[in-house]
């Protein structure tokens, strides 16, 4: 079933699509939200809350074409929002997050025995390079596998940026990445 | 080709939204248009594999902190309009009547019909073939190519008792107890489905429903839950559990052939048995160590996912393979 349907039904009042729409989407969302903060609990209260609306306002909702797009929306705008209300900042999910760290790490990278030690300490190393937004731009890209046009509503920012900040920091991850690759492969022969 | 192209290749690979995909489904989504895509730029090959493999390192999932069921209840609780407390049936006493007769007829139905004499049933699936067969309480099997099963068919509805060589997942109708035997151990249960490992040496039991008791031939026993794991390392019986939902529980099921640090001559035997093929290379590359999948579908497909992230190079020439180093 597809992403219209499943939202169809939503908004008809089956609860079975409001299951089935958290077993999709309930890791993507942890793992999103916990790239701005560490605290699981305030994770879990704001996706609780998230879905609870969800529900409770499911007459009302819009149409959308991608739920985990519609979800990302929510779930960044309200995880800032409330990040912003325990740090005291005013305004924080208007403002451009610049003092919101968005923390990419690498665990499980899937590569071959120690080599996965060395790519996972490399990629680190690189990430930390970059920016927040390119780190979440990229992100989302990477990990929830969205569009461009996706990433542009989820971050609210232009096309334009958006593949900006993806290139750019696409660019300076390959070039620790191929420097690495080249490494190991001196060292293997 | 200059240095510069190369680069730029390798960055719109990495950028494309069908590649991303491709890769990030384990080379199943789009991988008809890859394949191709592969067979026309492989001289570009190690440009590929390099854009492979970063995306897959890119992979940016934390370890999971939050119990999803436990968030779920909270949310149905406060969503799901009709939750009712349970309501109480009192036992009447004629159905307690009526439950007592049909169970006596139960024992008048098996024990009649029964009549004396071994009638030993043997399913086998032969190289290249994934079978599933019944038996005859409707319990089933399916069995990986090369593997077997044998049982007493006259037999069954006393004991339901089958011995095992090779990779099988059982489902079993609920009854009395249904035991698989095996060299290397036994298991036992009631109604459930599991799966039984026993290539190249290997003990694996891996309990997907219900409930499944493993002893091995070393005498210790365990009980598995589902996504129970009891595997034979040496003649200790590990058990482990793997979380609800994860991907490839039994994944062989679906035609996926998962390996964990095994010696690269397994993941060969395998590849032989799924395809009929004949793979031929040096001796050292036995015993290399080999984590990763690949999918049964197309043997071309399947060579490239076990090659790869060794550096290894394959060519196919009618049903005999050759596999060499890069």
């Amino acid at each position: 079933m597809d992403d219209l349907m499943l939202w169809m039904q939503l908004k008809k009042g089956e609860h079975q699509a409001l299951k089935k729409i958290y077993d999709q989407n309930i890791r993507n969302l942890e793992n999103y939200a916990l790239k701005f903060t560490p605290d699981s609990n305030l994770v879990e209260d704001t996706i609780h809350d998230i879905f609870v609306q969800i529900w409770q306002k499911r007459e009302t909702l819009g149409d959308t074409d991608s739920i985990i797009k519609y979800l990302c929306v929510t779930l960044r705008r309200e995880i800032i929002r409330r990040i912003g209300k325990a740090q005291n900042i005013v305004g924080l999910e208007h403002s451009d997050h610049k003092e919101l760290d968005f923390t990419l790490s690498i665990e499980d990278a899937i590569i071959q025995g120690e080599r996965a030690d060395m790519n996972s300490k490399k990629l680190q190393e690189a990430l930390k390079s970059l920016s927040s937004r390119q780190k979440e731009a990229i992100f989302l890209r990477y990990y929830e596998s969205m569009e461009y046009e996706d990433i542009c509503s989820v971050m609210d920012i232009s096309y334009q940026s958006v593949r900006n900040l993806i290139s750019k920091g696409i660019i300076e991850l390959r070039n620790q990445f191929t420097i690495w690759i080249f490494v190991v492969f001196f060292l293997n022969h | 080709m200059a240095h510069e192209d190369l680069h730029k290749f390798q960055q719109d690979l990495i950028q494309d939204s069908s590649f991303i995909a491709w890769v990030k489904s384990e080379f199943d989504i789009d991988n008809d248009r890859w394949s191709v895509f592969i067979d026309e730029h492989i001289e570009k090959m190690d440009e590929i594999n390099n854009a492979i493999r970063f995306v897959v390192a890119l992979d940016f999932h934390d370890e999971n902190k939050i119990d999803t069921k436990a968030l779920w209840s909270k949310i149905e609780s406060e969503t799901k309009p009709d939750i009712k407390s349970a309501k109480i049936v009192k036992f009447k006493p004629w159905k307690m009547v009526a439950a007592i007769a049909s169970i006596a007829v139960a024992i008048l139905l098996i024990f009649k019909p029964l009549s004396h004499g071994d009638y030993l049933k043997t399913y086998k699936a032969s190289i290249t073939q994934r079978i599933k067969e019944p038996f005859p309480d409707g319990s089933a099997v399916t069995l990986n190519p090369g593997s077997e099963v044998t049982f007493n068919s006259k037999k069954w509805e006393q004991e339901r008792r089958v011995s095992l060589k090779g990779l099988a997942f059982f489902e079993v109708r609920k009854g009395a107890s249904f035991v698989v035997e095996t060299d290397k151990g036994k298991i036992t249960v009631l109604g459930t489905s599991f799966s039984v490992d026993t290539r190249n040496q290997h003990f694996e039991v891996i309990c997907k429903t219900g409930k499944v008791s493993v002893l091995s031939s070393f005498g210790q026993e365990t009980i598995l839950e589902p996504g129970g794991v009891a595997t034979l390392i040496g003649e200790h019986l590990h058990t482990q559990t793997r979380p609800e939902g994860a991907i490839g529980l039994v994944s062989w099921l679906d035609g996926t052939f998962t390996f964990n640090d095994v010696d690269y001559g397994e993941v060969i035997e395998e590849i032989e048995n799924q395809y009929g093929v004949k793979v031929n290379m040096e001796a050292s590359l036995y015993t290399l160590k080999y984590t990763g999948f690949f999918k049964n579908n197309h043997l071309n497909d399947a060579l490239f996912s076990i090659t790869w992230p060794l550096k290894l190079k394959y060519s196919i020439k009618g049903t005999e393979v050759f596999i060499v180093k890069e």
